[in-house]
This record gives C-alpha cells, structure tokens and sequence, in this order.
C-alpha cells in the first residue's frame, strides 16, 4: 500500500486553528487513505480526519509537521494537507 | 391596558452593534440541568448507554437538520460555525464514548453525569492547546447533554413574524440555529464588545446592546422593544411617542451612516489645515477591517487584555508575538499602539490567582501588576518588540501614576531588548514609547514623566473616575462621572500644555474622544490624536472636517474658564450647533421629548 511521508511548517497567521483545522478535516473527508499529523518535535500521530484531533495538536504559526499518508488517495491528501498548512490568511 | 404604568422602560447596556429597531420581543430562559450524584443499579447500564448514544446521534441530526435548512449565500461566517459544529458532533463522541460508557458500567454512573465529567477532561485538554476554540467544544457538549436530559434548545420553529431575541447570554450553537430572516436584533444580559453575541450581531449586521443585568426579567414575551445599537439602550413596551420618536432617529441614523461613508477616505482635517489623527481602540485582530471600512488612520490602542482572558494558562512570548505581528501587519503602513497589559481592577486571569482586594481599582492592576511579574511582563514586552519588526508599531504603559514606576517600565522594556539581541531577533530600535495617563497623580508630573517618553495617552474613562472618585457603574454616584468637569479638563490641558512644551504628542484614548459633544473642546485643547471605537470615526471626523482651530481655542478657553461641568456642557453644544449645524438633531434626540 503507497504510503507518503512529507514534513512541512503551519503558515497559518493564528496556527491550526479552528477555521484551517475544520478545512483541512473537510478536505480529507471521503479521500480514500489514513492520514496522520504530528509536530516534528514531539511526534505524537494523531488522526487528521478528526476535528478534535486536529485541534489538540494546538499548532502554532511556524511550527514543523509532519504529514504520513496511507492509501489509496495518499497524493491528493499530501497535496491537500500542504495547500491548507500554507494558506497565510487567518480568520 | 394597565401597561401603560409600565411603558416607555428604558434599559441602558452596551452599544456592540450599531442600528435601530423594534419588534415583539421573544425570551429565551435558561434551563438549568441536573446531574443525578447517585449510582444506577447494575440492570439499568444498558438502558444508560442507550440512552448516551440517542443523543450523540440526536444531536448529530440536529445539525444536520440545520445545516439543510441553510438558504444558499448565507453569511460565511455563519456556515462556517455551522460545519465546525457539525464535525465536532461527530467527533465528540469518538474521544468521550468510550470512557463515558466504561463509568457508566464500572461506576455506575447516570449517562449525563458520566458525559458530563469525560466533557470537562477534554475540554480540560483542550484548555491547554494554544490554538483551540474550546468554547464551541463546549457548546457542542451542551447540546448532546441536553438532548440527554430532555431540555430541548430553542428551535424558533414558533417564531412567524421577525422579532428581537432576548436572552441571557446566545452561545454559537445558539446563533447558528437562529433563522436569520426573522431575527431583527439580540439584547442580552451578559456580554461584552468581545462576546459572541457581538461579533455574531455584527456579521449579520443587526442591532445589539449586551450588559443589560434585569433584562430577562424585565421584558416578557411578545411585548414590544426598541433595541438602539447605536446608544445601547433597550426601550420595553414603548409609548406611541416613543415609537415615532425612534422611527425618526433610525432613518436619521441610517442616512447619516450612508452620509459619512464619504469622509472615509479624507483626513480629519480641520477647515484652517489643522490635523487630527483619528484612530481605533481595538480588542481583537478581526476588528482591523472595521477601522478601514470606518476610515480609520491606524490603532490608538490595542488592548492585550484579551488575549489572556478566559483560559487556564498564560500565553506564550511566540502566541502573543503571533497575534500582535498579525495586526500589526494588516494595518501596515498605518500605526498601531499596543498597550500592555492592563489586567486587574474587574478584570483579573483565570491562569492567575490574585488576592481577592478590599478596592481591586485602587489595587494591584495594570502596570502596577505588571511591574511585579517580570516574567508575564517580559513574555509580552519581547513578543510586541518582535511585533515592531514587522510594521509601525509604539508600545504603551497604562495606569502610570508616578516618575519612578515608568522608569521601572522603562528599565524592563530595555532588558526585553538585551535578550532579543542576544537571541538575535529583529526588533525596531527606534520603537516610539508612550505613557497613559490615567492617574490624577501622573497628569501633575507631567515634567518628570515628559523627557521619558515619546507621546502620552489620556486613559479619560479611568482618568474621570479616579479624578472624581466616582465609579460610573454605581447608579448612585454616576451623577459625578463627567468628564467635563472642570476638574478633569484642567488634568488633561496640563498634560498637553507640559508634553507639547517637551515637543511630546498626546492623544485621547477614552470614551470622550467618540462623543462629538467634546469634539470641538478637544481640538480647541490642541489634542493630537483621538482615539475610539471605530464605528463613531466617521461622526467626529465630519465634525473636526467642518471647525477651524482658529475657532476652536477660545472656546476650548472659555469652556476652561467655567466652573460647572453643566454650564460647560451646555456652552459646547450652542458653539457645536452652531459651527456645524447637521449635529442638531443628535444633541436633540438624547432623551424621548416630553
């Protein structure tokens, strides 16, 4: 099974907070794969399908994450994942 | 009728979104929900469980529900609170059922008790993230609770013709299931400009005055309100008099907001070349787009208070660095003054605990706090250093009473600029610093505190309450909160007199520079700078557009040599109607005619 590993840094004016996080588990709803999140300096996985999960990373502006996909869909999720991580607008 | 003994109440809150409006009123009662201390038996766990999983789905079909009745083209904003919460009620479940139901089988719990507790852990969690919105966690939880309980959300499914909401606080949840076609305006008991009644009255551009304490019990189904957003005040049962009254001031109102559109992009210049800068007072970064579609020029005060409120922990130097650079860059190149922390008086943290104090106003706050948590002090004073890198910022002192607590301030601003350059992070060196003067104190050392800084600023809401030792809020000494009294006004020309002879600038930050009542004794005392809410911009700027200085001085000078605050408030309004005649009819309209 294709499995895709990237690490990439949150751009996002106020971080992962609650707008890009709710985009970013929106835009992996329905993608065929698993995909997870977690800070490059702590390294605990959680699930980016989950809103919740997403927001307990409590992600800041600048901090690196790493992004591992798995399945199917595992490039659009990648692609996805870094398209909303670079989104410089806040809310 | 027997309401007639009743009619024309008037209510005074909050002005948090502007417009006027009137309508029956619909109240929305808190329920208060129980959570049963004692165990099930062993046969009822089952019945429990179920009971835990019909409302997680209910309450995941609730939003569902909403979300299908959602016209097309609705406020962004408001779908997109809508969507969060629908995730959430899909979520919620995945991180609490497993453990609400194993205390719900091993220690017998009711199902609202068990979910009530795994709900407070993770929001527990979640508290400690920086990033998170735990508010609307909590709302969700809310719902899937009541569900369990059997107290039903308001589903405004009885509402036909659009009416005024009424309620003690709305949560997101709440606002989100309001049909918007039939809501004409909120009125709440609780709240602040910050609150999410506020911001959700301003997305959808409907009146709302919050802060109003016997609101709920005051106003019962039905019966006719007028909502001002414009003053903040709640009009209950109004008389035909009234009605007509309003119905006027509310097409004024609105052709006069058309009207100042126009001055959005001209200076507050006065007609002999004068100019005033007018700014915004701001509490979050999503009120920078206000200040420019109000036409503002820049931030006369940022208040850091909030990022710090309502949390269980501190922010971070990099958090606060984050947020300030954010506004600071959107209001690029226009200035922006970020004043630190003013924390203390009615407003203390959460993550702190301080003494409770006989007289918090006369207490521990603002830099008198800061000036003894040189760790808080420093994390900010770095994060807004950092901030000025990236725009035109100035940093600010409140609550200044004395030369030797500036100095202090002075001092840990400077070894906020040591460790940065020893980390090597970029600062502005040439960073302007001001002082506010807020204290009686400080406006009568003005020679001391001068040569310290760049520019001062007149903190008039507290600078008239501790002048007159009166606490606008207390309903028996309010009579003595005016900041016209000639006692205030002599504080305030000293402080321009003594900084203008330092070649200092100084601006006013309080309520006063909104009111156009003082506009024209402000720019007649040579104020540099005014400072507001960024909805009253237009108003002043109309008016400091249609005054000259020339004419303004000697009515600065008279109005300084009267020794009653009525006399001098009455003296402006002759000179304010007669120099720019449209303001006629807002001094008029202050109170119903008789």
């Amino acid at each position: 099974m294709e499995e895709l590993k990237v690490d990439l840094t949150v751009m996002n004016e106020e971080g992962l907070h609650a707008r890009p996080a709710s985009q970013l588990v929106q835009a992996l709803q329905g993608m065929e794969c698993q995909v997870f999140l977690a800070k490059v300096d702590d390294g605990e996985e959680v699930d980016a399908k989950s809103i919740l999960g997403v927001m307990m990373l409590a992600a800041e502006r600048g901090t690196k994450m790493s992004v591992r996909a798995k399945g199917k869909d595992s490039q659009k999720a990648i692609e996805a994942v870094s398209r909303i991580l670079s989104e410089k607008g806040g809310s | 009728m027997n309401a007639a003994s009743n009619s024309d109440l008037e209510l005074r809150g909050l002005a948090v979104s502007l417009g006027i409006t009137r309508g029956p009123a619909y109240v929305l009662r808190e329920e208060g929900m129980h959570f049963p201390a004692h165990s099930i038996t062993p046969s009822q766990v089952d019945h429990e469980i179920e009971r835990l999983d019909r409302a997680f789905e209910e309450t995941i079909r609730q939003i569902e529900q909403l979300i299908s009745k959602q016209a097309a083209g609705e406020k962004q904003l408001v779908d997109e609170i809508v969507d969060f919460h629908h995730m959430l009620a899909k979520d919620i479940p995945r991180y609490t059922g497993e453990r609400t139901k194993k205390l719900i089988r091993e220690n017998l719990m009711y199902a609202e008790t068990a979910f009530h507790k795994t709900l407070q852990d993770l929001i527990g969690v979640l508290g400690r993230s920086v990033v998170s919105r735990d508010e609307d966690v909590a709302d969700i939880g809310q719902q899937i609770l009541r569900n369990l309980t059997g107290k039903d959300l308001a589903d405004f499914e009885d509402i036909e013709e659009p009416v005024i909401l009424i309620a003690e606080d709305l949560s997101p949840s709440l606002t989100a299931r309001l049909p918007r076609d039939k809501v004409l305006a909120f009125a709440t008991t609780r709240g602040s400009r910050t609150s999410h009644t506020a911001i959700m009255a301003r997305a959808l551009e409907i009146p709302a005055v919050v802060g109003l304490p016997s609101l709920v019990d005051q106003v019962k189904e039905g019966v006719h309100v007028i909502v001002d957003g414009d003053r903040g005040r709640v009009i209950v049962n109004p008389s035909e008099r009234a009605v007509l009254w309003y119905d006027r001031r509310k097409e004024a109102s609105e052709k006069r907001a058309e009207d100042q559109l126009r001055y959005r992009t001209l200076p507050g210049e006065t007609t002999d070349g004068f100019i005033l800068e007018l700014k915004a007072n701001i509490e979050l970064p999503e009120e920078v787009e206000a200040i420019l579609a109000y036409g503002g020029d820049g931030i006369g005060l940022y208040r850091t208070e909030f990022l710090f409120m309502n949390r269980s922990d501190l922010p971070t130097e990099e958090e606060q660095f984050t947020a300030y650079r954010a506004v600071v860059e959107s209001m690029a190149p226009k200035p922006v003054t970020i004043r630190t922390l003013d924390i203390g008086g009615d407003k203390f943290l959460t993550s702190f605990s301080a003494p409770k104090e006989m007289n918090p106003f006369m207490g521990w706050r603002a830099i008198r706090f800061c000036l003894e948590q040189p760790e808080i002090f420093g994390a900010q004073l770095r994060a807004i250093l950092r901030a000025s890198h990236y725009g035109n910022l100035s940093i600010m002192f409140p609550m200044i009473a004395e030369v030797r607590e500036l100095r202090l301030a002075l001092v840990a601003l400077e070894n906020a600029k040591t460790e940065l350059r020893e980390r090597g992070i970029p600062f502005n060196e040439e960073v302007e610093i001001g002082a506010m003067i807020e204290v009686p104190s400080a406006a009568l050392v003005m020679e001391g505190l001068a040569p310290l800084v760049d520019f001062f600023s007149i903190g008039t809401n507290d600078l008239v309450q501790y002048t007159m030792a009166a606490d606008r809020g207390n309903e028996r000494t309010a009579y003595l909160y005016d900041p016209l009294h000639p006692g205030v006004l002599k504080l305030i020309q000293n402080v321009v007199e003594v900084a203008h002879a330092a070649g200092k600038k100084v601006s006013v930050c309080g309520e006063m520079a909104a009111e156009i009542e003082f506009t024209l004794l402000l720019v007649g005392m040579r104020l540099d700078e005014l400072s507001m809410s960024p909805i009253a911009i237009p108003a002043v700027k109309r008016l400091i557009r249609s005054i000259s200085l020339l004419e303004s001085v000697p009515i600065a000078d008279d109005a300084l040599s009267m020794t009653e605050p009525e006399m001098i408030r009455d003296y402006l309004n002759e000179k304010t109607r007669h120099v720019a005649p449209w303001t006629v009819e807002l001094f008029d309209s202050e109170e119903i005619p008789a």
